[in-house]
């Protein structure tokens, strides 16, 4: 097999399909360990809420709804921009790529800023796990709710932060043609690594955000 | 000439998806504005139960299964649609699969059981030795300490 007409396939793939479909594994394996990495920190929470149910319905309380629901919104709406890129990658329509993949990013910042906005309120409130942690009223394990509330937020605000450089570093590539109906691999894989860091916060939101009962306010 | 492109049972398990050269594994851009409908219905809906909850007298448990039984649907959407699972292999559904099986056997399975039941211990005093629950609920270690502080 002659592979000198067919830009970007390994010469170790039988065809472009093949290669694909290996790079599609490769990342679903990635994503594995993604889960794993996450789900440590969700049974963490899960211990903690079963044995603290009053702290974390308090702690709960100080979340702002709306942000959040408006987080939520925002992030599927950049899972959508991001199937939409992979959808013209799979045409091979470059300039639709690159301009889907701004929008990712554009969204991807909203949901950072808004997060900002949220995590400079708790600094504000005195309501950041440690020595100046104070909150009226609060059972003292509503320390353990902030802890996990920063823990598993940061790691999934790091991972959006690596997504939107990764965002731009496709778009560059696609900018310059670099993608075909054949050989879009990246930019699928772009999408599975970003419609993940979405599914982790739609599991987030009410975790975090929405606890009921306990503390009654 | 396929056996020549496949020579080997790898290959072929590989390229299971090869169903001519320029098959479009994807929906229609309608069909991914309807998923992302469904889940902004899921977001709203989950925020909506959250409300109602707040002035409906019903068990703490009850909620958090509304709401995780909507993230769980959310999740599935994505998963089959944004991430193309419909449109993938057997051997990618295997992939995505063996990641949530080895969530549950590891963190439910074996670590979460170790956790509850050793709550379940704590609270079941009949028929154990006051030994054996002492061992549960302060370990020897700690009893040694509250021991020697008093003599």
């Amino acid at each position: 097999l002659s592979h000198s007409s067919s830009p970007g396939l390994a010469h170790h793939f039988v065809d472009y399909d093949q290669q694909r479909e290996c790079a599609g594994l490769g990342m679903w394996a990635f994503l594995i360990t993604e889960v794993l990495f996450f789900g440590g920190l969700f049974l963490l929470y899960s211990v903690y809420r079963f044995k603290f149910p009053e702290a974390f319905a308090f702690g709960s309380h100080h979340l702002s709804v709306p942000l959040g629901a408006f987080n939520t919104a925002v992030l599927i709406g950049s899972s959508l921009t991001m199937a939409l890129a992979v959808h013209y990658a799979q045409l091979g329509e470059s300039r639709k790529i690159v301009q889907f993949i701004l929008l990712t990013i554009l969204l991807g910042g909203v949901f950072l800023g808004v997060k900002v906005i949220e995590y400079a309120d708790k600094f504000n409130h005195h309501l950041v796990p440690g020595r100046d942690f104070s909150m009226p009223g609060a059972p003292p394990q509503t320390q353990v709710f902030y802890s996990l509330y920063f823990c598993m937020t940061g790691l999934h605000a790091i991972h959006m932060i690596i997504g939107v450089g990764l965002l731009a570093i496709i778009a560059y590539y696609a900018s310059r043609g670099r993608y075909t109906p054949l050989n879009y691999a990246a930019v699928e894989n772009m999408g599975l690594y970003w419609h993940f860091v979405d599914i982790v916060w739609i599991f987030l939101f009410p975790l975090l955000y929405l606890i009921t009962g306990g503390g009654g306010h | 000439m396929a056996a020549h492109a496949h020579p080997d049972p790898v290959s072929r398990a590989m390229a299971s998806t090869d169903h001519g050269h320029h098959e479009h594994h994807g929906m229609s851009l309608k069909g991914y504005v309807v998923i992302f409908a469904l889940l902004l219905v899921g977001t709203f809906l989950t925020v909506a139960a959250w409300k109602i909850e707040q002035s409906v007298e019903m068990p703490a448990f009850l909620g958090l299964l509304i709401a995780l039984s909507i993230a769980v649907v959310k999740a599935v959407l994505v998963l089959v649609y944004f991430m193309h699972l419909k449109f993938s292999s057997r051997l990618t559904w295997i992939f995505a699969g063996i990641g949530f099986a080895w969530l549950i056997l590891l963190m439910i399975g074996m670590t979460g059981n170790d956790i509850v039941t050793r709550w379940w211990l704590s609270q079941a005093p009949q028929g154990w030795s006051p030994v054996e629950r002492s061992a549960i609920d302060d370990p020897p270690q700690a009893r040694h300490a509250a021991e020697g502080s008093h003599e």
